[in-house]
């Protein structure tokens, strides 16, 4: 993590940086330890980079899930049909109210605009994106990557 | 140049470059807005001051006054616009007024009224925090303003808060999202700047309605910043207090000053005298404690002598109490036995600067510092001890890109904020200040004209610098050499510079020496003598300033006229009726010694607590418990009062008029709020009613008549009294027609040349041996306050911290077997404590630290008595040098 860090000296860095260091953990999220880490090699206090985090939903900060799927509803992916795949999707996995479901091994979250309009509706399971999506499609996808 | 720019039709002159909003306001135009804040940067996103320029639709806080400026503030559009922009901030608030206590004190509120929306309770389900001891929030009445966020980055350089989420969900968080979690240190800036009800006082959500309430002005007692506040009152009692927005602290104050004075009014407070008999305290009636002290102290005097019986004066008391103090000790008594705690404290400043400029006080002004391009700040933990003047320090560097250089043992919290940390080893000062001085000489980087013109003794002072080659100095104090001289040429090629130190430099048997080469460092690079670059002390009392200004020592009379100068005692003594002592009185620890040695039998002392702020505290309490005759004047049973014979109920600073004078010479204003608690009387009619009843009349009618006396006697208050009290003025102030100092030795030094005293490095008193490896060092916490009389009474401070510590470097600590909240022994030559280790990289390694503030495991019965020999300060900083810890 260190060495993540000295790569970045500068505050405007704060989002490569945090996005290096959850490219290279198991668990997509930060401890309270680490962003402190993080605060103090920035010479900023930790509520700063709270706020970031928290901000970016691409930055899951709350849960320790296996697989983040995002999927998108701003209005190009929403006319296609993406609030019935919400649904499905929510269903299928069994999510409870913080959206976790597949017996704990999936987040469902509901994004802004992935920048995938022209194959809507589209969603991202970590960081691979998936898109012109069905109830089938989506299906298929979420066992293929179980 | 003024511009014209057309309002509302009509034209007017303004600045270039001024603030639209502004300026629309001083025209009388009544603009709304939240997130805009005169103290802070333009956030532009409430929208509510929206006004039409040359027909565009802008925010008016985030314009400038530019040519050709046509403003509409008003119009059916911009109202619709500004209302229905306030519609959406309020959409979502629980604007439940009925049930708030700052109903009627609500910027929200206010606004909802001017544009005819109507608010209203709502059940919004954001979770309030109200983990911080001092304060609450409540996201479901915050507007989301920024205000608080940009406050504690802007003016307390601190930047604890921000935003966290996003949406219908933002809030304002703290840490990992609970205040409890973070760095806040609870000065409450961000209380003053909320414009509702989301941040409020703990204090104040114990009241159902604040309104109504009366507002008091006066001054604070927690440091010698001498912040002014407004103390809010309801029913006898404080609401809370406010930072008032003028000079010195400009609104600003820090969590003892907002939160610290509920300690004031505990119920243990003294209410009526108590004379001790049989070793059990007995209440007494005035009449007879006076009575009885008056015929005690006329009984010592006649049978040996009026240098057998001293008085120590207090730095927390008013500037009139301590000139009367004084008085009685010299006029009533004969003695010019009379100190106060400024000899442990700054005694070395005066005694150093007295030397060098002529003149013992910070040269500048606190508002000066932030205008200062390069700020050496050595042996002051600034953050702590002084925390509204780190907060002018950090602003210098946030906003005016200042340079900060911090030479300190410790890495202080404003190392986070310094170019250079230089970490010299305790006790080193006059090495590393001979070192950069050495390097600005071979470098040619000295001020020539400033010397010539301006100051005396050079050549030989330059012959003594040439031996610290920083080579030298770095096998002394432990700084690596680069540093050194990177400090040098960054100081030397400043455009102003400004030295701040404290006790770091002073505390020591080198207190003086070190203080010389401070002033040195100062004239060798021209600065002193002019606007933002200076030598300022930083006091630490609220009136320690002033407690030697009206003469609370043993060498000089009001106004630093020295006791064994005959012309001016002669004017003393026919202003004063009576003949008075030439013969130089003796300082706290002389005290102390001399009634070991029998030479003194009575201790008159008003409001100090020696037997937990003086060193070598075991020695200190054996003289307490030997003296003849103790009488102790405090507003509760301190641990000195319990050694004494009889104890005076003195008022608090709430509960009386007078003035303190700050860090920066200014005089500032007292005001009684309250009556006198129970019998309690005020410290000066105490002093005069037995100076009266031993045969020296003293009687005044008031506190501004003594200030009238003090300015006759005294040249540097010559011009003031209370009538002058709005100006605020800095002495020196000559004459009626003089407007005060801002910062001193503009023309000439005090003493006419300033004189380069050449010094040499000694080794501290005690150094680090086989048997005892550490070196021990004393100091402050930001929570408390010297022997916590009041802060360990105050229900919020004491939530922050309430337990002694010992600092303790993680290596020294893997030595001894330590880990963080074990309990550990620390014992040096003259006593020992136990008390919890705190493992931390604060301390260099082979250091400790403990504050001085808790009697359960008194500093001070381990620090060194040991004295300077010209200003006989004792070596509070490094003197213990031998210390160990171990395990308990």
């Amino acid at each position: 993590m260190e060495e993540i860090l000295n790569r970045y000296r500068d505050r405007s860095y704060l989002i490569e940086a945090i996005h290096d260091i959850l490219d290279e953990k198991d668990e997509k999220s930060l401890t309270d330890d680490e962003i402190k880490k993080i605060a103090r090699h920035f010479k900023i206090n930790t509520a700063e980079v709270l706020g970031v985090l928290t901000f970016y939903t691409m930055f899951s900060v709350k849960w320790k899930v296996k697989h983040t799927i995002r999927i998108c509803n701003s209005p190009a992916c929403y006319i296609k049909g993406a609030k019935e795949l919400v649904t499905f999707l929510k269903n299928y996995l069994g999510c409870d109210k913080n959206n976790i479901g597949g017996n704990g091994s999936f987040l469902v979250e509901e994004v802004e605009c992935l920048g995938l309009c022209d194959v809507a509706p589209a969603v991202m399971i970590d960081d691979k994106v998936f898109g012109n999506l069905n109830k089938e499609k989506l299906k298929k996808i979420i066992e293929e990557n179980k | 140049m003024g511009i014209k720019v057309k309002v509302d039709g009509k034209e007017y002159t303004a600045e270039r470059e001024t603030n639209l909003l502004e300026f629309l306001r001083s025209i009388g135009k009544d603009i709304p807005s939240l997130c805009y804040h005169p103290k802070i940067s333009e956030t532009g996103s409430c929208r509510l001051c929206l006004v039409k320029v040359n027909g565009k639709v802008v925010t008016s806080c985030t314009q400038k006054v530019a040519d050709s400026l046509e403003v509409t503030t008003n119009d059916e559009e911009i109202s619709i616009l500004r209302k229905g922009v306030f519609e959406l901030l309020v959409h979502n608030l629980n604007a439940d007024c009925d049930s708030c206590s700052i109903d009627g004190l609500c910027e929200v509120q206010d606004l909802a009224q001017k544009l005819d929306v109507s608010l209203t309770g709502k059940k919004v389900d954001g979770l309030i925090d109200a983990t911080s001891p001092v304060l609450q929030y409540d996201p479901n009445k915050c507007v989301k303003c920024y205000r608080c966020i940009k406050a504690c980055q802007e003016i307390q350089g601190k930047g604890v808060l921000s935003f966290i989420n996003r949406g219908g969900e933002v809030r304002v968080a703290a840490g990992f999202g609970s205040w409890e979690t973070s760095e806040c240190d609870g000065c409450g800036e961000c209380i003053q700047i909320c414009p509702t009800g989301a941040l409020v006082e703990k204090s104040v959500l114990k009241t159902q309605k604040m309104l109504p309430f009366e507002k008091f002005r006066t001054t604070c007692i927690y440091c010698g910043v001498g912040c002014q506040i407004d103390v809010w009152v309801k029913g006898g009692k404080i609401l809370k207090v406010e930072g008032a927005d003028e000079i010195p602290n400009r609104g600003s104050l820090c969590v003892k000053g907002r939160f610290g004075f509920d300690g004031v009014f505990k119920p243990d407070r003294l209410k009526y005298p108590l004379i001790k008999e049989n070793g059990i305290f007995k209440q007494s009636s005035w009449d007879e404690a006076l009575n009885l002290i008056a015929q005690k102290l006329s009984k010592i005097k006649d049978k040996y002598g009026a240098d057998s019986i001293c008085g120590l004066s207090s730095a927390k008391c008013t500037n009139e109490e301590n000139y009367i103090f004084q008085k009685f000790m010299r006029a009533t008594i004969g003695t010019n036995n009379v100190d106060h705690c400024a000899r442990l404290c700054h005694a070395s400043t005066v005694a150093g600067l007295m030397m060098s400029f002529g003149s013992g006080a910070m040269t500048n002004s606190i508002d000066e510092l932030e205008q200062s391009d390069v700020i050496l700040v050595t042996g002051s933990n600034t953050t702590e001890a002084h925390p509204v003047i780190s907060a002018f320090i950090k602003r210098a560097v946030i906003k005016n890109g200042a340079k900060l250089i911090v030479v300190d043992p410790r890495r202080i919290d404003l190392t986070r904020f310094a170019t250079l940390h230089l970490q010299q080893k305790n006790g080193t000062d006059v090495a590393w200040l001979n070192g950069m001085m050495n390097v600005i000489l071979n470098e040619g980087l000295e001020d020539r004209e400033f010397i010539k013109e301006r100051t005396e003794g050079f050549e030989e002072f330059r012959s003594v610098v040439n031996e610290y080659t920083p080579e030298k100095v770095e096998k002394i104090t432990g700084i690596k050499k680069e540093l050194i001289v990177e400090a040098a040429r960054l100081f030397a090629k400043a455009k102003s510079a400004s030295i701040v130190f404290a006790m770091g430099i002073t505390q020591h048997t080198t207190g003086t020496d070190n203080v010389l080469s401070i002033a040195n460092l100062a004239m060798l690079t021209g600065n002193v003598g002019k606007l933002y670059s200076g030598v300022n002390p930083l006091r630490g009392q609220n009136n320690v300033q002033g407690a030697g200004d009206v003469g609370a020592l043993p060498n000089v009379l009001p106004g630093y006229q020295k006791v064994n100068d005959e012309n001016r005692r002669k004017k003393f003594e026919e202003a004063w009726g009576v003949s008075l002592s030439g013969k130089s009185g003796l300082t706290v620890i002389e005290m102390m010694n001399a009634i070991l040695e029998d030479k003194v039998k009575a201790l008159f002392v008003m409001g100090e607590n020696p037997a937990l702020s003086d060193p070598n505290l075991k020695h200190v309490r054996e003289a307490l418990e030997s003296v003849d005759f103790l009488v102790v004047q405090d507003i509760y049973l301190s641990e000195t009062a319990e050694y004494a014979d009889v104890v005076l109920p003195a008022c608090s600073f709430l509960e009386k008029e007078g003035t303190f004078t700050n860090t920066e010479r200014r005089i500032l204003k007292v005001n009684k709020i309250f009556e006198p608690l129970g019998d309690s009387r005020t410290d000066w009619q105490i002093i005069c009613d037995i100076s009266t009843l031993m045969g020296y009349e003293m009687r005044y009618k008031s506190a501004s008549e003594i200030m009238d006396e003090i300015a006759s006697v005294t040249p540097i208050y010559g011009g003031f009294s209370y009538n002058r009290l709005d100006e605020k003025l800095q002495w020196p102030i000559w004459s009626k027609e003089h407007k005060g100092t801002k910062f001193l030795h503009k023309d000439g030094f005090t003493r006419g040349k300033g004189k380069f005293v050449p010094v040499d490095y000694i080794n501290p008193a005690e150094m680090p041996n086989d048997d005892y490896p550490l070196i021990l060092s004393t100091g402050r916490i930001l929570y408390h306050y010297h022997t916590g009389t009041i802060s360990r009474r105050s229900d919020y401070l004491t939530e922050y911290i309430n337990e002694p510590f010992i600092e303790v470097h993680p290596e020294d600590a893997k030595e001894c077997g330590v880990k963080s909240g074990d309990l550990v022994r620390v014992t040096t030559n003259r006593g020992s404590i136990v008390l919890k280790a705190l493992v931390c990289n604060v301390v260099f390694k082979g250091s400790v630290f403990i504050p001085f503030h808790f009697k359960e495991a008194a500093a001070n019965l381990l620090t060194n008595d040991a004295l300077d020999p010209i200003a006989k300060i004792p070596e509070f900083k490094v003197a213990s040098a031998k210390c160990r810890v171990e395990k308990v």
